[in-house]
C-alpha cells in the first residue's frame, strides 16, 4: 500500500514546492521593485543637496559677510550667473 | 565577407520601399546633398514578402513639395542603389531643405534638422574651431582637465576632421570629485566662473551645460560641456556613459588633431571611444544610436537631470517669432491685476512665465514697474528691445523654476525690492513637474510675503484633442489641489473663478472650438 501511495504524495509535495517557489519569486520581485524605489529616492536627493549647498556657500555666506550694497551686488551676480 | 547589395524598389511621398539581407547604413541625397541616413533593417518595417518600408522622417515631410534628384547610396562604400528625378506634391521648384535663414540643413543622428558640417567650407568651419579652442582655454584656466568628447573626439581621432554628418561640438572633462553632489557643485562653480569671463551659459542638467559663443558673423554657437567623474571603478560621463574605466586611460591628457589644430584628448583614445561608441567606433555611422543600459540612464536621470524639462520645446516654439511683435491686447487676468491694484500700486509686478512679454509690456506702459521672467529667453527678445528704447519700467530675465537655487536666488533678490510685490502667472503652474510646482509655491511665498498677491491662471480641464493645450504643454489641474498646494505656506485665496471657454465663445458668437475650462485665482500673503 505504502509503495502504491507514494507517487501521488510526491506529486502533491512537488506541487506545493512549485507554489512556494512561485510565491517566493513574486515576493522577491516586489522586494526588488521596492528597493529600486528606495535607491531612486536616495539618488534624487543629490541634486537638491548640491543646490542648497551652492545657495549657502555662493549666496548666503557672501551676503552674511557684506554690507547692504554688497548684499545687492552678491544677489545680482548670483542670479545673473544662472542660465 | 562581402555584403549582399540592398535594393530600393520604390520612393514615393509615403517613404521608401526596399529589401536586403544585411543591416547596413543607407544615405539619402536630394540633388546630391545628403539629407538623411538610416539603418536598413533596424529602422524599417517588414511588409509583404521580403520587402521593407521606411516612412519619411517627420522633420522632412514638410519639405516634400517640388522636384529633386533623389539618390540612395550605401554609406560605407558609396554604392549607388537608386537615382531618379522625382516630384512630390504640387510644388514646381526644386526641393530646398533649408532652415528659416535659408541655410542648408540635414537630419542629424537624433532626427533633428541641423546645419551639418558637410555643408560647410573650411573657412566656415574655422569659427567653430576657434570657439572650441576658446572654451577649452577658459576651462583649462580654471584647472579643469577638459578635452573634445563624443563626435568631436571621434572625428579628430578617426579622420583628423569634423564629421560630415555631425552638427555640434562637444567637450568633456574629468572631475577630481567622485560623488555626484560634489560633481554638481563643481559644475555650478564652473558655470559661475565662465559667466564672469563673459560667456553666456545655458544649463542642461546638474553636470552639463552649453557655452554660447558669438562668432564673427554674429551667429551664436553652443558648445556642450559634459561633466565626468570616476567612481567605484567606473567612468561616468554625462550624456550617455557609465562603464568600467581607469583613471590612467584619461589622465594625463594626450593630444589629438582636429582640422590641423592640436587639442587635448584622453590618454587612451581607443579605450575612450570604445566606451563611447562600442568596438566598431572606427566604422562611420551617421545613423548611430546610443544603446544606453537602463541602469546608466536611471543613474544619470536621478543624479543630474530633471531641471531642463520642455526648455527645448519652448525655445523651438519662440524661435520663429522671436523678432516679431507680439499681440498688443492684454489678457483678462492682467487687466484684473491692474484694476485691483491701481488704487495702491505695487512696487513691483513679476510676470512669471511672461512668454512673449505682452502682458508685462502692457502693465509697464501703465506705469507699473514690471519684471518678466521666463524659462526661455527667446520669447521676450522683441519686447525687451522695445522696452529699452522706450525706457519703460520693464526688465526681463531668464529663470528656471525647476532649479531650486534659481528660485531661492531670484526669490531673495526680488524680496529685497522695498514695498509690496505682486506676481502674475498665466499658464505656468500646469506646465511644471511636481518639483517645479513646489518651487513655484516657494517663489511666490518669498516674493509676495509682506502683503503681496499672486494672480494665477491655469487650465482646469481640456479635451484630449485640444491642440492649443497640447502645444502649450498644459496639463489640466484640479483647482482644489492647486489651492491646497499654494496656500500651504500661509497664503489665503481672495478670489477664485472658473470660466468655460465654450460658454464665453458662444456668448460672443464665435466658433466655440474645443471645450476647456480656465481657472483664475488671487492668493495673498501677509
Amino acid at each position: 500500500m505504502a509503495v502504491k501511495d507514494s507517487a501521488p504524495v510526491r506529486k502533491v509535495g512537488e506541487r506545493l514546492d512549485l507554489l512556494r517557489t512561485r510565491k517566493r519569486t513574486r515576493d522577491l520581485s516586489a522586494r526588488v521593485a521596492e528597493l529600486e524605489d528606495q535607491v531612486r529616492e536616495c539618488r534624487l536627493h543629490h541634486h537638491r543637496t548640491a543646490e542648497l549647498v551652492d545657495v549657502v556657500t555662493a549666496l548666503l555666506v557672501p551676503i552674511a559677510r557684506g554690507d547692504q550694497e554688497e548684499v545687492d551686488r552678491v544677489l545680482r551676480d548670483y542670479t545673473d550667473g544662472l542660465g | 565577407m562581402p555584403r549582399s547589395a540592398a535594393t530600393v524598389h520604390k520612393v514615393d511621398p509615403a517613404g521608401l520601399e526596399l529589401s536586403g539581407p544585411d543591416d547596413i547604413v543607407l544615405d539619402v541625397f536630394f540633388d546630391a546633398r545628403r539629407i538623411w541616413s538610416f539603418w536598413l533593417l533596424r529602422d524599417s518595417s517588414e511588409t509583404a514578402g521580403s520587402r521593407r518600408t521606411i516612412a519619411w522622417p517627420r522633420a522632412l515631410r514638410r519639405f516634400l513639395d517640388g522636384t529633386t534628384k533623389l539618390t540612395v547610396r550605401e554609406h560605407l562604400d558609396g554604392r549607388l542603389l537608386f537615382e531618379q528625378e522625382l516630384t512630390f506634391g504640387s510644388g514646381t521648384g526644386r526641393i530646398a531643405v533649408e532652415n528659416a535663414q535659408g541655410k542648408p540643413v540635414g537630419l542629424d543622428k537624433s532626427g533633428r534638422l541641423q546645419m551639418t558640417f558637410d555643408t560647410r567650407t573650411e573657412a566656415q568651419a574655422a569659427p567653430l574651431l576657434d570657439s572650441i579652442e576658446l572654451v577649452l582655454a577658459a576651462l583649462q584656466k580654471l584647472g579643469i582637465d577638459v578635452f573634445p568628447a563624443y563626435g568631436t573626439l571621434l572625428g579628430a581621432v578617426r579622420d583628423g576632421a569634423l564629421i560630415g554628418h555631425d552638427s555640434d561640438a562637444d567637450l568633456g572633462y574629468l572631475s577630481r570629485h567622485t560623488h555626484p553632489v560634489d560633481v554638481i557643485l563643481e559644475s555650478f562653480e564652473l558655470q559661475r566662473q565662465l559667466a564672469r569671463q563673459g560667456f553666456q551659459i545655458v544649463r542642461y542638467s546638474g553636470a552639463a551645460f552649453k557655452v554660447l559663443v558669438t562668432e564673427p558673423d554674429g551667429n551664436k554657437r553652443g558648445l556642450d560641456v559634459f561633466g565626468g567623474f570616476l567612481a567605484d571603478g567606473h567612468l561616468v560621463l554625462m550624456g550617455e556613459i557609465r562603464t568600467p574605466f581607469r583613471r590612467e586611460w584619461i589622465l594625463p591628457l594626450g593630444t589629438t588633431t582636429l582640422e590641423g589644430r592640436t587639442l587635448p584628448a584622453p590618454a587612451d583614445t581607443d579605450r575612450f571611444l570604445t566606451a563611447t561608441y562600442g568596438e566598431s567606433w572606427r566604422v562611420p555611422d551617421p545613423a548611430f544610436r546610443f544603446d544606453v543600459p537602463r541602469s546608466t540612464t536611471d543613474r544619470l536621470n536621478d543624479w543630474f537631470r530633471g531641471t531642463n524639462v520642455h526648455r527645448a520645446d519652448w525655445d523651438r516654439r519662440y524661435q520663429p517669432v522671436r523678432h516679431q511683435r507680439p499681440r498688443i491686447k492684454p489678457d483678462v487676468l492682467a487687466k484684473r491685476l491692474y484694476r485691483d491694484e491701481s488704487a495702491a500700486p505695487p512696487d513691483l509686478v513679476v510676470d512669471l512665465g511672461c512668454g512673449r512679454g505682452a502682458n508685462a509690456r502692457w502693465l509697464a506702459r501703465r506705469g507699473l514697474r514690471t519684471l518678466g521672467l521666463d524659462f526661455s529667453a527667446r520669447g521676450y527678445e522683441f519686447v525687451e528691445r522695445g522696452a529699452r528704447q522706450q525706457q519703460l519700467p520693464l526688465e526681463f530675465a531668464s529663470m528656471n523654476l525647476l532649479e531650486m537655487r534659481q528660485v531661492l536666488g531670484w526669490g531673495t533678490r526680488i524680496a529685497r525690492v522695498p514695498g509690496r510685490r505682486v506676481v502674475l502667472a498665466r499658464h505656468v503652474f500646469e506646465t511644471l513637474t511636481p518639483r517645479g510646482r513646489d518651487n513655484f509655491g516657494r517663489f511666490c511665498q518669498m516674493v509676495c510675503s509682506g502683503g503681496g498677491s499672486l494672480y494665477l491662471e491655469f487650465l482646469s480641464s481640456a479635451e484630449p484633442e485640444d491642440n492649443w493645450a497640447r502645444r502649450s504643454m498644459l496639463v489640466p489641474l484640479d483647482p482644489g489641489e492647486v489651492e491646497a498646494a499654494l496656500t500651504a505656506g500661509g497664503g489665503k485665496v481672495q478670489w477664485s473663478s472658473s470660466v468655460a471657454s465654450r460658454q464665453r465663445a458662444e456668448r460672443r458668437g464665435h466658433d466655440p472650438g474645443p471645450r476647456r475650462t480656465t481657472h483664475r485665482m488671487v492668493i495673498s500673503w501677509q
